[in-house]
């Protein structure tokens, strides 16, 4: 019997600062979820993130995928992404008027707007 | 050789509302996550989801994920509904013997987002070893 053992850690990072804007980052095991609500300009490091993010048609690296759910107006969106391993699946929507767009091996055929 | 680790927290995160003349406005964010593995077994879900809500709209979006690894796996994840967001992911792995699960559900409303992430670890011999975790937030 093989021995394995998995770890996983969940994170919080967030503040509500006087703009009322509200943030969440979920980490558990190869699994990283962010969601925030409010515009926000304060980690725009992440928003390039989202934006340009490991967006690739490379289907060698299957695996490894996400999905960015941002509203019309951008005051909400939430976004989650896997590292390689094992069998992953991810999925996002959001209100009439957001756009979901996936990376990874779901970037060719997985793109919405509603 | 035994070994099982589930493992399951949960966040819960609010943002203060602001005062409106029409109800609660405001911003809230929420989610929860679990992981769960024995003896090569292993199962991974979450799920993220936000919403804000002014006088005239309200804007949400909601990401839910999942992962699985082991001899025979099965991975699950969507998300449903118009104004009202309903999310679920699921991920399971097994060998015939033992067995890892996470399922975590998340809805995603007008004025509130909330989410449970519920692990199962199984080998046999052994009572399954369960955990849930919760995050909501509430605009109020």
């Amino acid at each position: 019997m093989t021995r394995f053992s998995t770890t996983a850690i969940l994170l919080c990072l967030g503040a509500s600062p006087a703009l009322a804007q509200a943030s969440i980052d979920v980490q558990a095991g190869n699994l990283r979820a962010n969601a925030q609500a409010g515009t926000s300009d304060s980690h725009p490091e992440r928003d390039k993130q989202i934006a340009r993010g490991p967006r690739t048609d490379d289907t060698r690296n299957c695996e490894a995928r996400g999905v960015s759910v941002q509203n019309g107006n951008s005051s909400a969106s939430a976004s989650v992404s896997t590292s390689p391993g094992g069998s992953s699946v991810v999925a996002g929507g959001g209100s009439p008027g957001s756009h979901a767009e996936f990376f990874g091996c779901n970037a060719p055929t997985d793109r919405s707007t509603r | 050789m035994k070994y099982a680790i589930p493992f399951a927290l949960a966040i819960v995160m609010s943002a203060p509302a602001f005062a409106a003349d029409k109800g609660p406005v405001g911003n809230a964010a929420a989610g929860s996550g679990g992981a769960a593995a024995v003896n090569g077994q292993s199962a991974t879900t979450l799920g993220a989801g936000a919403v804000s809500k002014t006088p005239d709209t309200s804007s949400k979006a909601l990401a839910m994920g999942g992962s699985a690894a082991g001899d025979n796996v099965k991975t699950r994840s969507a998300v449903h509904g118009g104004n009202n967001l309903n999310g679920q992911a699921m991920a399971m792995a097994h060998n015939g013997g033992d067995m890892a699960k996470s399922h975590t559900v998340c809805h995603d409303r007008n004025d509130a987002v909330a989410c449970r992430t519920k692990t199962m670890a199984h080998e046999p011999g052994s009572k399954p070893v369960k955990s849930t975790s919760e995050g909501s937030a509430t605009i109020q």
